[in-house]
């Protein structure tokens, strides 16, 4: 039986979702950010990370269509592939990040609501009684998400 | 404050590589409610005074007329922290900033105009989950601890032009 470790991260209220052990990176506490003029609603700020530019993405504000929160308490910082090189983006987190053990047993299906989850997850498991979708980074910092609505049904 | 988490497997974070940093010209900033924008020096094409803008018979957005050297440029003036095309000039704005790319013209109504005397250390394109279609902002501009918000003459005109309802609709 495969296992492997995951961070569990708090993304807002009732919004749960993990990534790979590997993938974070940094944990940033009261970032010094800066606005983007004319940027998508769950994306409009960015802070700097060792001397470069880190978007931060707003993933509960996007999966409820809300607008991002302006001045996030604490942001992990995510390291992704993307296309040849190593990428990095933020997201805002409500709570401190805990670690996890998942095996294959644990899989379940993605949580139908809202159904933007579908677009942004690799997979899902089950922690405790509720499913926690494991993050696909390269996609969600790709930019597809401005043509996605993610309170809309998937066809 | 930056923690760093004790993280196995984490070799590859050498630097920030998403994007590449590119050439920076020499920039002018201009602030409008509190927003300041980065253009290139090279696109300023003359600083003239609200006072010389025709306010009568323009079309929407366009918030008037100035003429110089015999030829009208439009007058747009961007209120507010979402910077929406407005057709009143607030109280503070006295500068009205014309650019040319030797395509596009317009002019921008601001509360300052400011030449950089320093050279960016880095810019960057917009990271793809912040580049909207058309988006205002071409480049990120790093310098000391701060990031500014380059945009373009060429931008500037397509965003004031942009349907009046987008930003509604696409956030």
């Amino acid at each position: 039986m495969a296992e492997a470790s995951a961070w569990l991260l708090t993304l807002g209220p009732q919004v749960r979702a993990a990534v790979g052990e590997r993938e974070m990176v940094h944990l940033v506490q009261l970032p010094t950010v800066f606005d983007i003029p004319d940027a998508p609603r769950y994306c409009r700020q960015v802070l700097l990370w060792q001397e470069g530019i880190v978007p931060i993405l707003d993933l509960a504000a996007w999966l409820s269509g809300r607008y991002a929160v302006l001045a996030p308490a604490l942001v992990g910082i995510f390291a992704y592939q993307a296309a040849d090189v190593i990428a990095y983006g933020a997201l805002p987190l409500t709570g401190v990040p805990t670690r996890r053990r998942v095996n294959d047993e644990q899989a379940c299906a993605l949580p139908e609501q809202p159904p933007g989850w579908a677009c942004i997850a690799f997979s899902c498991f089950k922690d405790g009684d509720s499913e926690v979708p494991i993050l696909d980074l390269r996609r969600l910092f790709s930019g597809t998400l401005h043509d996605i609505d993610p309170l809309a049904e998937i066809s | 404050m930056i923690m760093d988490i004790p993280l196995s497997g984490t070799e590859a974070v050498a630097g920030v590589l998403e994007t590449a940093p590119v050439e920076v010209p020499l920039l002018v900033a201009i602030y409008l409610d509190g927003r300041r924008l980065l253009l290139p020096q090279r696109e300023v094409f003359s600083l003239e005074s609200v006072l010389d803008v025709r306010r009568g018979g323009v079309q929407p957005p366009a918030a008037g007329v100035i003429e110089l050297v015999e030829e009208e440029w439009p007058v747009y003036c961007l209120s507010g922290e979402t910077l929406t095309p407005a057709l009143d000039f607030p109280s503070p704005r006295r500068i009205c900033l014309l650019l040319s790319d030797g395509y596009y013209r317009l002019a921008i109504i601001c509360d300052q105009v400011e030449t950089l005397a320093y050279s960016p250390r880095a810019a960057y394109p917009l990271p793809p989950c912040l580049a909207k279609p058309g988006a205002l902002i071409e480049r990120l501009v790093v310098h000391g601890e701060t990031v500014g918000c380059m945009t373009t003459t060429a931008r500037l005109a397509a965003y004031c032009q942009r349907d009046m309802d987008w930003n509604s609709r696409n956030g």
